[in-house]
C-alpha cells in the first residue's frame, strides 16, 4: 500500500514538472503563433493580451500582398534541402558500401581522412568555398549552397552508412554473387534494402542541418532571390519596421510550420537520426 | 573475380564521394592552412602574400581578438554546466515509466528542427524592452519591475540573453543523448541495490551517474564545442554589441574575412578555433575515458 502511494507521488511529480519544462520550452513558440493573429494595434498595446482579443488573419494578408520575397525563401530552402538529401543519399550508401564490404587499397586512409573531417569546424572551410565559388560563379545560386552542403555532411553520413552495411552477414552477398549479381546488383538490390532505417537518420540530420544552416548561406547567397529561410527571414526584422512583428510573427509560424509537422509526424525517426549524428564536430 | 577488377569497382563506388570532399572540404583545408600564412586582401590584392608567422603574432596582441575570446570563454562558462545540469535532470525525470513520458520528450526536442536563426528572431521579440512578453511578466504580473532589462542592449545581460537561447534550443536534444545513455543502465543492478537497502539518492550516485560517465563526456564535449561555434543568434540578435560584449570568436573571424576582406587574418582565427575544439575533445577523452575500466 505504502509502495503505491510512494508510485503515485512520484508520477505525479514527473508529470507537473514535465508539463512545466514543455510549457517553458514551447511558451516562445506559442507566444509567435498567438502574436501572428492579433491585430497590430493589440501587439502594441499595454496590458499584453496572452489569447489574441479578436483573431485577424492581417498579418498573413500581408505577407501575401508586402512580402514577395517570403515565398522565394521557402522555396529556396525546400530546393536546397532536397537537392543536399538527393545527393547525400547515393553518395553515403556507395561509399558507406565500399568501405563496409570490400576490400581495397587505400581504404584505411580514406577512412581516417573521412573520420579526421567530422571534427573539423565549419568556419575553417568557409573562406576558401567563397572564394573558390566567386571563381565558378556558384554564388548566388541553388547549387553553390548544396554542394558544400552535400560536402559538409557527408563524412557522417558516410560513417553511419559503413556501419550499417557492417552489420549485415556475409551469405547474402555471397549467395546473389552465386546467382550471377554484379557489385553494383548486390549493392543496390541486395544490401541497400536492409539499410534503409540508416538512410533514414541520414535524411533527418541532413534535413535538420541543412534546413537552419545560417552563416554559408549569410555568406555565399548574397542576393535575396537566392537566400534561405533562415538567412532571409532575420534580414526582414531589420528591414522594415512599420508592421514588424506582425506579419513576422506570421511568417515564422508559417516557416517553422513544415519541420515542425515533419518533427511531429516522424518523431521515432528523429531521436534515432540524432542520436547517431550526435558525434558531429 | 580478378583482383584488380575489385579494386577498380571499389574505387567507383567511393571516388564521387571523395570528389566532393576534396573540392568542398580538403581543398578548403589545405587553402586555410596556407591563407592563414599570407596576407591577402580578397577586394585589393590579386593573390595572397606570403607573411610566415605574423597573422599568429598577430593574434594575441589583437585586443579585439582577446574580447572575443574572453566573450566565447565566459558564453562557454555558463552554457556548458547549465545544459548538463537541466538536461540531466530532466533526463532522470523522463526515463521513469509513468505515461506521458514520450510525449515530455517530444515537447522538449521541439527546438530542435527551429532554426537558431529564427529562434532569435523570436527571442528578439520576446526580449524586447517595450512590447516584449519577458519584461512585462516581469513588471506586470510578477510585480519585479527591478528585474526588466533592455535584455539586448545592456552589456551585462545581452550575453546571458544569448546562452538563454542556446539553451533553449539544445537542452532537449542533450536530454536525448542522456536518455540513451540511461536506458543502457541494465534493470537489474537497480534491483539488487534496492534489495541491498540504497535508497534512490544511493542509487543515484553511486549507479547512475557512473554507468553514465561516457554520456557526460559526450554531452560535454558536445556543448562545449558548439558553445565556442556560438554564431546564429548573435548575428541575428545582438551583431556583437552593445559594444564588444558579444563579439564572439565566429564573429570575429566572419567579421575579418567579410567585413574587413582580410582573409588571411581570419583563416588563422578559425585555425584557432578548430585547434581549441580538438584540444578540448582530446582533453576531455583523456580525463574522463581511462576510469571507465
Amino acid at each position: 500500500m505504502q509502495y503505491i502511494n510512494k508510485y503515485k507521488i512520484g508520477n505525479i511529480s514527473v508529470i507537473i514538472i514535465g508539463v512545466l519544462a514543455s510549457l517553458i520550452i514551447l511558451s516562445p513558440i506559442i507566444w509567435i503563433i498567438f502574436t501572428s493573429f492579433k491585430s497590430v494595434n493589440e501587439i502594441y498595446s499595454i496590458p499584453l493580451t496572452i489569447w489574441p482579443k479578436k483573431i485577424v488573419f492581417t498579418n498573413y494578408f500581408n505577407i501575401i500582398n508586402n512580402l514577395p520575397e517570403f515565398p522565394v525563401y521557402f522555396f529556396n530552402t525546400i530546393k536546397v534541402t532536397l537537392g543536399t538529401i538527393l545527393l547525400i543519399l547515393p553518395l553515403s550508401a556507395a561509399s558507406g558500401y565500399a568501405l563496409a564490404r570490400r576490400d581495397f587499397y587505400g581504404k584505411g586512409l580514406i577512412n581516417s581522412i573521412i573520420i579526421a573531417f567530422i571534427a573539423i569546424p565549419y568556419l575553417v572551410y568557409l573562406v576558401p568555398i567563397y572564394i573558390l565559388e566567386d571563381i565558378f560563379k556558384l554564388l548566388d545560386t541553388n547549387l553553390g549552397l548544396i554542394l558544400p552542403y552535400v560536402a559538409l555532411n557527408l563524412p557522417l553520413a558516410i560513417i553511419i552508412m559503413q556501419s550499417a552495411y557492417r552489420e549485415l552477414p556475409g551469405e547474402l552477398e555471397e549467395a546473389a554473387y552465386m546467382d550471377g549479381a554484379n557489385s553494383f546488383q548486390v549493392w543496390l538490390r541486395v544490401l541497400t534494402p536492409l539499410v534503409i532505417t540508416s538512410l533514414a537518420a541520414v535524411t533527418i540530420f541532413t534535413f535538420i542541418a541543412v534546413w537552419e544552416e545560417y552563416m554559408f548561406a549569410r555568406t555565399l547567397m548574397i542576393k535575396t532571390s537566392a537566400q534561405t529561410l533562415s538567412v532571409g527571414l532575420p534580414n526582414l526584422k531589420v528591414e522594415a519596421k512599420s508592421w514588424a512583428y506582425g506579419t513576422l510573427s506570421a511568417a515564422l509560424t508559417l516557416s517553422l510550420m513544415p519541420t515542425v509537422l515533419v518533427f511531429v509526424v516522424l518523431r521515432k525517426y528523429f531521436i534515432e537520426g540524432l542520436l547517431r549524428g550526435s558525434i558531429k564536430g | 573475380m580478378s583482383k584488380k577488377i575489385s579494386t577498380l569497382t571499389s574505387w567507383l563506388f567511393i571516388t564521387p564521394s571523395l570528389l566532393i570532399i576534396g573540392t568542398f572540404l580538403l581543398y578548403p583545408l589545405v587553402s586555410s592552412i596556407y591563407l592563414s600564412f599570407t596576407n591577402y586582401n580578397f577586394v585589393y590584392s590579386n593573390k595572397p602574400e606570403f607573411t610566415g608567422f605574423e597573422n599568429f603574432k598577430n593574434l594575441f596582441s589583437d585586443s579585439y581578438f582577446i574580447i572575443a575570446l574572453r566573450n566565447t570563454f565566459y558564453y562557454t562558462l555558463v552554457f556548458f554546466p547549465l545544459i548538463i545540469l537541466f538536461s540531466f535532470l530532466l533526463a532522470l525525470l523522463l526515463n521513469s515509466k509513468t505515461k506521458g513520458t514520450g510525449f515530455f520528450q517530444s515537447t522538449i526536442l521541439l527546438p530542435i528542427v527551429v532554426p537558431l536563426s529564427l529562434a532569435g528572431v523570436m527571442f528578439t521579440w520576446i526580449l524586447a524592452k517595450d512590447f516584449g512578453i519577458l519584461n512585462y511578466l516581469l513588471d506586470n504580473i510578477l510585480k519585479l519591475p527591478q528585474l526588466t532589462h533592455f535584455w539586448l542592449a545592456e552589456k551585462e545581460t545581452a550575453l546571458n540573453s544569448l546562452v538563454a537561447v542556446g539553451l533553449w534550443k539544445y537542452v532537449g536534444f542533450c536530454v536525448i543523448l542522456f536518455l540513451s545513455g540511461l536506458k543502457s543502465i541494465p534493470g537489474d543492478i537497480y534491483e539488487s541495490a534496492k534489495v541491498d537497502g540504497a535508497n534512490p539518492l544511493q542509487r543515484l550516485i553511486y549507479i547512475t551517474i557512473p554507468n553514465l560517465r561516457s554520456s557526460f563526456l559526450l554531452v560535454a564535449i558536445w556543448s562545449i564545442i558548439q558553445a565556442i561555434k556560438v554564431y546564429d543568434q548573435v548575428v541575428v540578435m545582438t551583431k556583437g554589441g552593445p559594444g564588444d560584449s558579444t563579439l564572439v570568436l565566429y564573429l570575429y573571424a566572419w567579421k575579418n574575412a567579410f567585413v574587413y576582406f582580410d582573409m588571411g587574418y581570419a583563416q588563422t582565427i578559425a585555425l584557432f578555433i578548430g585547434a581549441l575544439a580538438f584540444i578540448i575533445s582530446v582533453i576531455f577523452n583523456l580525463v574522463l575515458k581511462p576510469e571507465r575500466k
